[in-house]
């Protein structure tokens, strides 16, 4: 490839870097680590189709790719991790900002749910998909992913009913 | 939609500090980049030399085959057809003549022709 299409390609990376890594953290359950490895696997498959998508919807690849490489990931938050009935991040009075802490609690409830659930609660709810908008990306029928989506946002529900009650 | 969901809307869209793409994550992109190519050039050149070895095996088997003819596995001979007299139904001399009369006739044509000949025996079937 030619060395316009290349600094094209750099430009839209830099660009999209920041969003596609909260993406990511999101879809790995706030694994800022992982976040970059799959936001990476991403941009080099779409440095691949570059040629082809660039002038159409290179974002909307890339998210794609991301997307499904993170609902067939089974790494979960940290090697060894188990989960546990309540999440453990519950910040302290003046320890960190409420937003940050909320933040955290939110990854760590995501943390908790299967890849596919977890996916298709951030495609939902963050990125504002329809139900049949989600079920293209992911490669999945449109009843899988209202089942995904009904018992993610279920299981955070209790979750974060269960923080609530501790913190309480 | 309920409070939670909304609640939850609220907290994944909350706004977070940006990540600048650093120096050290365009050198990664492009290492992965190339290790990627580099796989994919390997791969190619896998498939091309099992395929080139799969033509030479067969380059190599076709004439054999060629010169070795069909072999004991060819088609053999069609057998012969059996030759099936087809029954003739409608052969009158059976119903026409009784069991008794035939064999008798039969008996003293055999007998005649061995001892006396062959006017001798016309005679004698004329005769009985």
């Amino acid at each position: 490839m030619g060395r316009s299409q290349t600094e094209e390609f750099e430009r839209f990376v830099a660009a999209r870097w920041s969003a596609l890594n909260q993406l990511g953290s999101l879809l790995t359950g706030g694994d800022r680590q992982r976040a970059e490895d799959l936001v990476q696997e991403a941009l080099v498959k779409l440095w691949s189709a570059w040629p082809r998508v660039a002038d159409e919807a290179p974002e909307a690849y890339a998210r794609t790719v991301l997307a499904r490489l993170a609902a067939r990931s089974a790494r979960r938050r940290w090697w060894g991790e188990r989960p546990s009935e309540q999440v453990p991040e519950v910040a302290a009075v003046g320890d960190l900002s409420a937003s940050v802490a909320e933040r955290t609690k939110l990854e760590a409830a995501l943390a908790q749910l299967p890849p596919r659930q977890r996916a298709a609660v951030v495609l939902r709810y963050y990125q504002d998909m329809s139900e049949s908008q989600v079920a293209e990306m992911l490669g999945a029928p449109i009843g899988t992913v209202r089942s995904h989506t009904r018992r993610g946002v279920e299981r955070l529900r209790q979750i974060f009913a269960d923080v609530n009650e501790t913190a309480g | 939609m309920d409070d939670f969901e909304q609640d939850l809307i609220r907290m994944l869209r909350q706004p977070q500090e940006p990540r600048p793409f650093e120096p050290r994550h365009r050198d990664q992109l492009w290492a992965a980049v190339r290790v990627r190519r580099r796989a994919r050039v390997r791969r190619i050149a896998a498939g091309s030399v099992i395929a080139v070895a799969a033509c030479a095996v067969g380059l190599v088997l076709l004439p054999r085959a060629v010169d070795a003819g069909p072999g004991p596995t060819g088609p053999g001979p069609d057998p012969a057809p059996t030759q099936v007299v087809p029954p003739t139904p409608t052969d009158p001399l059976p119903q026409q003549t009784s069991p008794g009369d035939s064999t008798s006739s039969t008996t003293s044509r055999a007998t005649t022709s061995n001892s006396f000949g062959a006017s001798t025996t016309s005679n004698s079937s004329s005769s009985g």
